[in-house]
């Protein structure tokens, strides 16, 4: 059973409602109708309960868009109970409310760019897709236009783990109100005129824990669910390190907010600066790098050392692990 | 646009989707591309007109003509084989991006404006596809129909080209004040001639004219017409009312593409059509649409395709394999196949009498004739827009590869009674033209890597050479490059069966040796 509100919403513009369930099924022959029913209970009624709470008027347009948008997700697998990821539904019941002066103007184009990102984001191994919903249910209500809503979403996205977004979401947070870039990188107390030159400068310091010192640890076996299937081998580059693994490569950006590998080619591979990779000696106290002893876990003697501008990628052949450090100024 | 409208859909995603090389340049945009479309999409920059291109392949393929065959095969690494049947036919399955030749072909036509040829039975999509070309053009649906041009026996050449206005014929005075009302399909930028081998004759000589030198004539006056794609469709013969079609018109067409039977599998996308009273020519998205500045950008970035020194040699290899005729002609500039065919010689007769060549081994002896400049022209274009559709730069050997059969499907005639014909294992290239084509170039690529003439090419090298001027050469050079020359021929031809690909280098050197010639000459009567 559905809320009155909704009922109501979904009896009233019924036939067209019914010609688009009629289209997806088209579209997709083998849609999970009951999946979209409980879609619409689960997750479609929740948030009109919210926002009808608030204005019943502009809920209709909402929920209409909201119906239509809904049955794409549900029938592609993106959405509902039988959902390859459960993000768009918590986005949604969890958006809605902080989200309903953007709705109420651009309801399609609000929840399309919610979905598009959680699906993104979720598409990433290692990101906090939770983390950036809970984000940016606290920041939305203060961004006045969906832009200042994407710009939010994209520091959100960088804090998460997108590792690789950090110039480009640094870049667009000119763009809104400096409290609100602070607060979207987790440091709303700090001025953003002093966050934004540090952020640049240092890709490993966190505004809040300060300089994550043991740097990270990516990768891993394709048979345990990591990306490579042979040890890995990194060569530096700017964005920070092409990585060969078997025949395939990856590109591995690491910061203090996360790490990603993204695919690569062998071209960027053999563009990257070989003479950067350096073996290191591994004594009990760990691998010295560029004078700092850093404790890692790679068995053996020695290691391999990929160094760039800021970081320095260790590997071994007894290991489908790749750890990247900061480089001490 | 409403999101649910189900053949308006162009995908968002790449079609050709790799890993970009340097310089990276993420884009905060990307978090919010995904499943739901954006309006804000819509706003931003310009579609690369190569990806507009392979969105309309796959708009066309997915939605418009059902042609779930991947005939143009490509592989990224090892693809899986299953051979099939008592004859061990190869099942491919393609570990990349493959494509329909029946939709691929037609669309590059398109963005090269040549000339392309559909065959097959009928009922079989023919005029479907090309009446989608025309609407992608820009042209509306209707318009492209009535632009049509459709052969039948009785047509006239005032039907296909125009009528003179009658007022002007009775009181003109002067040949000069006839008006002519053209024909409209003259002035649009894709021309559809359905049925053409049901063209008498006589017109046929008038297409000729409008296809070959891009104008049209009647009574003294000339309407030139803008550069164009064309599609042409043959009808059956056994339908009747076919004429011989002129060799020359037949041989103005580039590609000859056959219509691939229907798969019943896909009989319910047919269904959906019959109750939705879907016509897909009428839905076709404005996305991929051309206008015509759009069109004429894309011929010009296709020109710019590169093709490599090692791609294009291969091809010379190739091509010189299939002229040569020993027995042809006292003078060895005549030792070609076109000097038998002039002369109305019986062919069974001349290729008693050529003897000495391993009529097995030797790609020429498999062909009744060899390649022309036109031939070689179109495989070089199209070969470059098969890898521009792909998103290259340059022009990869396999590209010329998949695009080769179906440029000389109709102009490489096969010898029935060539030896390569009668063994067992090569009678289904009796009738499947394009496998015995591709199986041609591997063969010539293969030998050329026996020759290992990537490394060791010393007709290339004095071609070089000669390529980087004579300006500043002295007269003692000018010699001593003669006498190299001169010795590369003797040790060419010492004690050596002449193949075609031999005749093809001694025709060079004798142009290199006749230019230094003349330069000596020149230097001496200063």
């Amino acid at each position: 059973m559905v809320s009155a509100l909704l009922a109501n919403v979904l009896a009233a513009r019924r036939p067209l409602l019914n010609q688009r369930v009629a289209e997806a099924r088209h579209r997709t022959p083998g849609m999970d109708l009951p999946a979209f029913r409980a879609f619409v209970s689960d997750t479609l009624d929740p948030m009109c309960v919210d926002l009808g709470s608030v204005d019943e008027q502009a809920t209709v347009a909402i929920i209409e868009a909201a119906f239509g948008i809904g049955l794409d997700l549900v029938a592609q697998g993106l959405a509902g109970p039988g959902a390859r990821q459960p993000w768009i539904d918590r986005a949604w019941r969890e958006l809605a409310l902080p989200m309903r002066h953007l709705l109420t103007t651009a309801p399609a184009d609000t929840l399309g760019t919610v979905s598009n990102a959680v699906v993104r984001l979720g598409g990433v191994p290692g990101i906090d897709v939770g983390r950036w919903i809970s984000d940016l249910a606290t920041l939305a209500p203060r961004c006045a236009t969906l832009e200042a809503l994407r710009t939010v979403g994209a520091l959100c996205a960088w804090r998460a783990g997108m590792a690789h977004l950090r110039v480009a979401a640094l870049d667009q947070a000119g763009r809104i109100d400096p409290s609100l870039a602070a607060a979207a990188v987790g440091a709303p107390d700090q001025a953003w005129t002093d966050l934004e030159p540090r952020l640049r400068a240092d890709r490993w310091w966190h505004p809040e824990h300060g300089v994550a010192s043991q740097g990270r640890t990516v990768g891993g076996f394709t048979g345990f669910g990591g990306p490579f299937a042979e040890p890995p081998v990194a060569r530096a580059t700017a964005d920070g390190f092409v990585v060969q693994s078997g025949e395939r490569w990856f590109l591995v950006v690491c910061d203090a907010f996360g790490a990603v590998v993204l695919p690569a080619t062998a071209a960027e591979f053999t563009q990257a600066d070989v003479g950067s990779v350096k073996t290191l000696p591994i004594t009990p106290r760990g691998v010295n790098v560029t004078g700092r002893d850093v404790a890692v876990r790679i068995p053996g003697e020695s290691a391999s050392a990929a160094l760039g501008r800021h970081s320095a990628a260790l590997f071994s052949p007894l290991t489908h692990y790749l750890h990247v450090l900061p480089v001490s100024a | 646009m409403s999101p649910f409208n189900l053949f308006q859909r162009v995908s968002r995603a790449p079609t050709n989707p790799r890993a970009e090389q340097a310089p990276r340049a993420f884009d905060v945009a990307e978090l919010y591309e995904g499943p739901v479309q954006l309006t804000t999409d819509t706003a931003e920059s310009a579609v690369r007109l190569d990806e507009k291109l392979r969105q309309a392949y796959f708009w066309i393929v997915n939605n418009a003509i059902i042609s779930p065959h991947y005939d143009i095969e490509y592989h990224d690494g090892p693809s899986a084989s299953f051979p099939v049947g008592d004859t061990r036919r190869p099942l491919v399955l393609p570990s990349a991006q493959s494509y329909s030749s029946y939709v691929l072909l037609p669309l590059l036509t398109f963005a090269t404006r040549r000339k392309c040829l559909f065959i097959g039975g009928p009922g079989r999509g023919k005029t479907a596809s090309a009446i989608l070309m025309g609407v992608l053009a820009g042209y509306p649906v209707r318009e492209v129909r009535r632009a049509m041009q459709h052969g039948h026996p009785q047509m006239t050449i005032a039907d296909l080209l125009g009528n003179p206005l009658p007022a002007d014929l009775v009181a003109a005075q002067d040949m000069g004040d006839i008006r002519i009302a053209w024909r409209k399909w003259l002035s649009m930028r894709v021309k559809i001639i359905d049925e053409y081998n049901r063209i008498p004759t006589r017109t046929q000589s008038a297409l000729l004219t409008v296809m070959g030198d891009n104008y049209a004539e009647v009574l003294n006056h000339v309407y030139e017409c803008p550069d164009s794609a064309w599609y042409l469709t043959a009808n059956d013969d056994r339908g009747g009312g076919t004429y011989q079609v002129i060799e020359a018109l037949r041989d103005r067409i580039d590609v000859v593409v056959q219509a691939l039977a229907f798969n019943p599998r896909f009989l319910d996308e047919m269904l959906l059509r019959i109750e939705e009273n879907i016509h897909p020519e009428e839905v076709m998205p404005r996305d991929i649409i051309f206008t015509e500045a759009e069109a004429d950008r894309m011929v010009e970035e296709i020109r710019g395709i590169d093709v490599p020194h090692d791609v294009r040699r291969r091809i010379e290899f190739f091509c010189s394999q299939f002229e040569l005729m020993e027995g042809a002609g006292a003078q060895f500039e005549y030792l070609t196949k076109d000097t038998v065919r002039l002369a109305g010689i019986d062919w069974a007769q001349v290729v008693a009498a050529d003897s000495g060549r391993d009529r097995l081994k030797d790609l020429g002896c498999q062909t009744l004739n060899g390649l022309s400049v036109r031939n070689l022209m179109t495989i070089l274009v199209f070969a470059k827009a098969l890898a521009y559709f792909r998103g290259q730069t340059v022009v990869a050997l396999d590209d010329v590869r998949q695009v080769l059969p179906f440029v000389l499907n109709d102009k490489l005639q096969p010898d029935p009674d060539a030896p390569f014909f009668a063994l067992p294992e090569n009678a289904a290239y009796r009738t499947d033209r394009v496998s015995w084509l591709r199986w041609l170039l591997d063969a010539s690529n293969a030998e050329y890597d026996r020759l290992d003439l990537d490394r060791n090419d010393p007709v290339g090298d004095l071609s070089a050479e000669f390529a980087r001027g004579l300006d500043g050469l002295s007269e003692r050079d000018t010699r001593s490059r003669i006498v190299r020359i001169e010795r590369l021929v003797e040790e060419r031809v010492k004690g050596r069966k002449l193949y075609g690909h031999l005749y093809d280098d001694l025709l060079k050197l004798k142009y290199l040796h006749q230019r230094y010639t003349n330069y000596l000459h020149w230097q001496q009567a200063r």
